[in-house]
């Protein structure tokens, strides 16, 4: 296995309407790693995996950066070239298990279409590997179930179906845009097992798309938050949840309600929306919903590393968090 | 499991409107054995019978036209060149148009702009007027009418294709079948098509109907379908002449035009009834 990163972004930039919403943003995902990418509703994280794939919506468009899978540059590759990287190079799960499968189209054929997509292959052929895959994701009688259609299956059933389509071609890289946000908590902790266990057997890099807490320090070995389109804080996951050096992953850590927490108290939140895209604050993005912000929080903080240089943070007051956790 | 399906798609209530739609598609695949007569063998001796007369042996169950000839002959060959028309613009039209309302619901862009003004385009120009230039140039016939109507009808289904797609396009699993390396022509003809087709089915059934109707009003200004040739609207045309003194040359023809139309209109309905049920 080389030491290439499988993914590696250098300041990516995505803009609405001439509007970054994804500002110079970096981020790499190393063999076998997942990378848990988080972040509020509306800081970008979609948009990010999309470019990645160059499917972003039309009013969006990527104006900066590289994009490299696996040592070779893909954001200047055209659509058609495009084609052959996504599915066989890069697989994607989203958050809508159920309305992720055609409604229409009976389970085998969706998962045998992805094997179709890289070139003939038997349909006999197809399938015995379509059932050996559904086999793989923990689906029972995968032979009945190949002949049934989405309504038959259940949510979490259709999200494994789903991963053994994006599995089936075995990627380098696994984006996973909220792939348990509609599942019930036990189904969840299923399909996160399911997703290591698959990581482990496969050697697949995994780009995890979330905003739950819960899910980042189950599987994901490093983390990248996202605030306002720029990545505020990235390292190991033990250190960031450990000893957050940005007030933002601090604040976004306080409001995970606790098992053993106090009850009856509110959950605290934190004051404020994510600013749009037209109006982001000079300097820190994040200073206006900031408890520790100063004078110097007008000038934009870098990126810098903090005890370790594999975790790094934007913010001039990193030595004051701890007042605000 | 067949039984529930059959009384959905065919509840006791409407089963009479089937039964006609099927009595007409049966009289018009088998005329020549139906018909009593030659349609087009004319008897100067029974010009302008009512229904009912005897002459000379043949009997005129509805009538005899102004050239003595069989009237329910006429209406029964009729039935064919009528459902012929109709059937034959419908898979012209409902096939380019589409094809065409799912490309430019899927590239929109330049693509999909360049498609829909072109469908503004056509409906802008109003159908008889296209058919007098079609017929002026290409001469009148069966094969032109079908071809008139598929050009001046195409635009109906891009449009139901159009927006179907766009509403398709925002849904995950085409986004998922895009993230798999599939590109637009696959996409569209697995899985934009299938779930398109019920809406596409609800114009289909609505505008044979309206095809019968276009392809009467045709032959009627004498654009159509040629004499001797029978053709509801080309035998209404002339009855138009007789309508004091021979009441049925126009009157059965017409019938039998708003029967046909009720019913497939009716079914149409139903057929949308359901489609939208299932949504």
């Amino acid at each position: 296995m080389t030491d290439a990163p499988v993914l590696e972004m250098r300041d990516v930039t995505v803009s609405i309407n001439g509007n970054p919403v994804v500002d110079h943003l970096s981020l790499h995902v190393d063999p076998g790693e997942t990378l848990a990418l988080v972040g509020e509703s509306g800081c970008g994280k979609s948009l990010t995996a999309l470019s990645v794939l160059n499917l972003l919506p039309d009013v969006a468009t990527r104006s900066a950066g590289a994009i490299n899978l696996q040592g070779s540059r893909i954001d200047t590759l055209s659509q058609r070239q495009m084609d052959a990287v996504r599915g066989s190079r890069i697989g994607m799960i989203f958050q809508e298990p159920v309305a992720s499968l055609d409604p229409l189209m009976r389970i085998g054929r969706q998962i045998t279409e992805a094997l179709r997509l890289s070139g003939p292959v038997s349909s006999t052929e197809a399938e015995k590997r379509a059932i050996a895959m559904l086999d793989r994701v923990g689906i029972r009688e995968p032979a009945l179930r190949v002949t049934q259609y989405p309504f038959e299956l259940s949510g979490g059933m259709c999200q494994r179906v789903m991963i053994a389509i994006a599995m089936i071609r075995q990627p380098a890289l696994l984006i996973a845009d909220e792939p348990t946000t509609a599942l019930d908590v036990t189904i969840q902790a299923q399909i996160l097992e399911l997703m290591a266990d698959l990581r482990r057997d496969l050697g697949t890099a995994v780009l995890l798309i979330t905003h739950d807490m819960g899910v980042v320090a189950e599987i994901a070995d490093r983390i990248a938050v996202m605030y306002a389109g720029r990545i505020v804080e990235t390292g190991p996951v033990n250190e960031v949840l450990g000893t957050p050096a940005h007030p933002y992953t601090a604040l976004l850590l306080r409001t995970v309600p606790r098992i053993d927490g106090p009850r009856k108290k509110m959950l605290p939140a934190i004051e404020g929306i994510v600013p749009e895209a037209t109006d982001w604050p000079e300097g820190c993005r994040f200073r206006d919903r900031c408890p520790l912000a100063t004078e110097i929080c007008a000038e934009m903080p870098p990126l810098a590393a903090k005890g370790r240089e594999s975790h790094r943070a934007a913010c001039w007051h990193s030595d004051r968090v701890a007042e605000v956790a | 499991m067949a039984a529930s399906f059959i009384s959905r798609m065919a509840p006791p209530r409407l089963r009479i409107f089937y039964a006609i739609l099927a009595i007409f598609v049966v009289v018009a695949l088998f005329a020549p054995w139906i018909a009593p007569e030659n349609p087009n063998s004319q008897n100067l001796l029974g010009r302008l019978k009512p229904p009912g007369s005897d002459v000379r042996g043949i009997t005129y169950w509805i009538g005899s036209d102004e050239l003595g000839r069989d009237l329910l002959s006429r209406v029964i060959y009729g039935a064919r060149v009528s459902l012929m028309v109709a059937v034959l613009s419908v898979v012209g039209s409902g096939l380019v148009g589409t094809s065409l309302g799912m490309i430019a619901g899927y590239y929109r862009g330049v693509t999909g702009t360049v498609i829909m003004r072109l469908v503004d385009i056509v409906l802008s120009v109003p159908a008889i007027l296209l058919a007098i230039i079609t017929v002026a140039i290409m001469g009148p016939g069966l094969v032109n009418v079908v071809i008139v109507l598929a050009f001046t009808r195409w635009p109906r289904y891009a449009r139901v294709a159009y927006g179907q797609t766009l509403g398709l396009m925002s849904l995950p699993y085409v986004r998922l079948s895009q993230t798999m390396g599939a590109a637009g022509p696959w996409v569209i003809r697995r899985h934009i098509l299938p779930n398109i087709i019920g809406p596409i089915m609800v114009v289909v059934t609505l505008e044979i109907g309206l095809m019968v109707l276009f392809e009467a009003g045709l032959s009627f200004l004498g654009l159509g379908v040629q004499p001797p040739t029978p053709s509801w609207g080309a035998i209404l045309s002339s009855g138009r002449n007789y309508m004091t003194t021979a009441w049925w040359i126009a009157i059965f023809p017409g019938l039998c035009l708003f029967t046909l139309i009720l019913s497939v209109n009716v079914l149409g309905d139903h057929v949308r009834d359901m489609v939208e049920k299932r949504r």
